[in-house]
């Protein structure tokens, strides 16, 4: 399995604020990545400098070229999403795919046509008469029809409804996805995306807290139910993180002895989102 | 080749201005010759010894080619506010929509982008504007031999190849002068447009214009207004030193007509070429092109 991303001390300063600091991971072939982190991370940062769209210090490849020095070369086999809203209002979808068609040698567009046979767009409309769930099919279908090594997708289902983003992220999932592909998405809501990750990469304050594949995850990590009794015990293994449910204590453990967990209470795999906010607690503390 | 011949066509999908407002400008004349408002100067008239029908065939023809002349520099003008405009939105428009990572996500380099917009600028738009006067032309021959023919007079003079070539030189010529003279503006506007945080249109006007009111107020010259007004009439020495368009609105009186007569525009384009100005401008153009596809490139439009 190859690199297709190499970051090595990778840093951005916005005035006096650092946007990235010193931050260093690799996404090899075949990964659904989630980079995660509150407002503000980095993230969008980040993303960016992959692309190509801004400055930075530090090292970056991605598919072995220096995406701000060779961008252009780069977008034949990367593709992204920086917000489904923002194709060109005044444009037909019929103009849409024509011009996709002519200037990207990557795009497949009897794959787009035949995504958009499944909505109601009709290749007639202007994107401005569109609603933007039917923006968001047409952005997705242009872009699933791209045969691009790397997808990056920057929140991509902002400002949908969770019918939509269901239907998003299945479509990714079964139809765009597979061994020769690799994606990045940001997004806040984690809930969404963790069944279909493969790895995750939180980020804080410029700074990647937790770099980790998804099994490896689940082997480390674990989330016990804890019964009233054996809270007073629980507390000795050190918690990452502890919160009140319905007489219960679930607990966040990070390589604690499975035996041990069993013994205090129901052992489960953390949510992402227990797991996010209990790094970037453990982060910041 | 391809991809920027569809880079142009986009353009020409995003600005429908382009070619609409052509056709408005030659429906609004149609119709003005339809309804017999029209006043073609020195042609439309039959009475009195400065008629038309007066003169000499000679000198009717180069009165014809004049006309027509007359009738490109208004498409012109319409032309050079819409390449205007045009210059101004094209490198915003797309930030204002944010439109802009979308275009940046396909693999079209910046270079490209910028160079297919100021094509559009530079060659589309004079290229429609060329096509609008030559339309022009034959539509107000036609209504001109009408007008002939109902006082009594042969039209033939109006299909004269001389004059039909003549006016159709004229057009070509100063579409193509104008689009290099006003090339450096176009880079300008450009640049204004791919830089402007927002509203281009002061950010492209306010500067010069600050630069000329605190010359005039700090040292009391004018050499930046003398430049920027050179720059943008510099055009009007195409009508020749004798001739202007002020004396094209005098050409009714026996005088104006005689004066137009010597106006010698050929002769005024050569002068023109010769000219450093024209190709000091094209260079400067170039220039302005290249800073308008580093700020493309390298502006980060989330900051």
């Amino acid at each position: 399995m190859s690199d297709l991303i190499v970051a090595r001390g990778l840093g951005k300063t916005f005035g006096t604020t650092r946007a990235l600091n010193d931050v260093s991971f690799h996404v090899g072939q075949g990964r659904i990545v989630g980079l995660i982190g509150p407002n503000g991370a980095g993230k969008t940062t980040a993303l960016k400098a992959l692309l190509g769209l801004t400055r930075f210090d530090g090292e970056l490849s991605v598919l072995g070229l220096d995406p701000y020095r060779q961008r252009h070369q780069l977008m034949q086999d990367v593709c992204f999403i920086a917000d489904v809203a923002v194709l060109p209002r005044w444009i037909r979808v019929r103009q849409l795919i024509d011009f996709v068609g002519a200037t990207h040698p990557k795009f497949r567009r009897e794959v787009c046509e035949q995504f958009l046979s499944r909505s109601d767009i009709k290749s007639g409309s202007r994107v401005r008469e569109l609603s933007k769930g039917m923006v968001t099919q047409l952005h997705l279908a242009l872009v699933m029809a791209i045969d691009a090594k790397l997808l990056v997708l920057d929140e991509p289902t902002l400002g949908l409804d969770i019918l939509m983003r269901k239907q998003f992220y299945e479509t990714l999932l079964n139809e765009y996805f597979d061994e020769q592909r690799t994606i990045l998405v940001t997004t806040h809501q984690v809930e969404e995306v963790e069944h279909i990750l493969t790895d995750l990469l939180f980020i804080d304050r410029g700074r990647i807290v937790l770099d980790a594949a998804m099994d490896e995850v689940q082997e480390k990590y674990a989330q016990v139910a804890v019964r009233p009794e054996h809270v007073a015990a629980a507390r000795t293994h050190k918690p990452l993180a502890e919160r009140q449910g319905l007489g219960r204590t679930h607990m966040l453990f990070r390589d604690a002895n499975r035996g041990e967990l069993e013994r205090l209470g129901e052992v489960g795999v953390p949510s992402v989102a227990d797991l996010f906010v209990a790094t970037i607690q453990g982060a910041r503390a | 080749m391809n991809r920027f011949i569809w880079l142009i066509r986009r353009e020409i999908w995003e600005h429908r201005a382009i070619w609409i407002a052509p056709l408005v400008v030659l429906g609004c004349l149609a119709l003005a010759l339809v309804t017999g408002n029209v006043h073609l100067g020195p042609i439309g008239t039959t009475d009195g010894n400065t008629g038309f029908g007066a003169f000499p065939a000679e000198m009717q023809l180069k009165l014809l080619v004049i006309a027509y002349a007359g009738l490109a520099l208004v498409v012109l003008v319409v032309m050079g506010i819409i390449s205007f405009f045009y210059s101004l939105d094209s490198l915003y428009s797309d930030r204002r929509d944010r439109s802009v990572l979308f275009w940046k996500s396909l693999p079209l380099s910046d270079a490209e982008t910028v160079l297919s917009k100021f094509a559009v600028a530079c060659v589309v738009i004079p290229l429609v504007a060329m096509a609008g006067a030559v339309l022009a032309q034959l539509l107000i021959a036609a209504g001109g031999s009408a007008r002939l023919a109902m006082s009594g007079m042969s039209a033939g003079i109006m299909w004269q190849p001389q004059a039909i070539y003549g006016g159709i030189t004229i057009a070509f010529l100063w579409c193509f002068t104008a689009m290099l003279w006003y090339a450096p503006i176009v880079g300008y506007l450009m640049l204004a447009s791919a830089w402007a945080p927002r509203g281009p249109f002061l950010w492209a006007v306010l500067p010069p214009v600050a630069i000329w009111v605190a010359e005039r107020m700090v040292m009391g010259s004018e050499y930046a207004g003398d430049f920027i007004a050179g720059r943008l009439f510099g055009l009007k020495r195409l009508l020749g030193t004798t001739g202007g368009a002020g004396d094209l609105s005098h050409a009714e009186s026996g005088t104006g007509v005689s004066k137009l007569s010597q106006l010698d525009l050929v002769g005024s384009l050569k002068e023109f070429y010769s000219s450093p100005d024209l190709w000091l401008g094209v260079l400067a153009a170039g220039l302005l092109l290249a800073a308008a596809m580093w700020v493309r490139r390298y502006r980060d439009e989330t900051s």
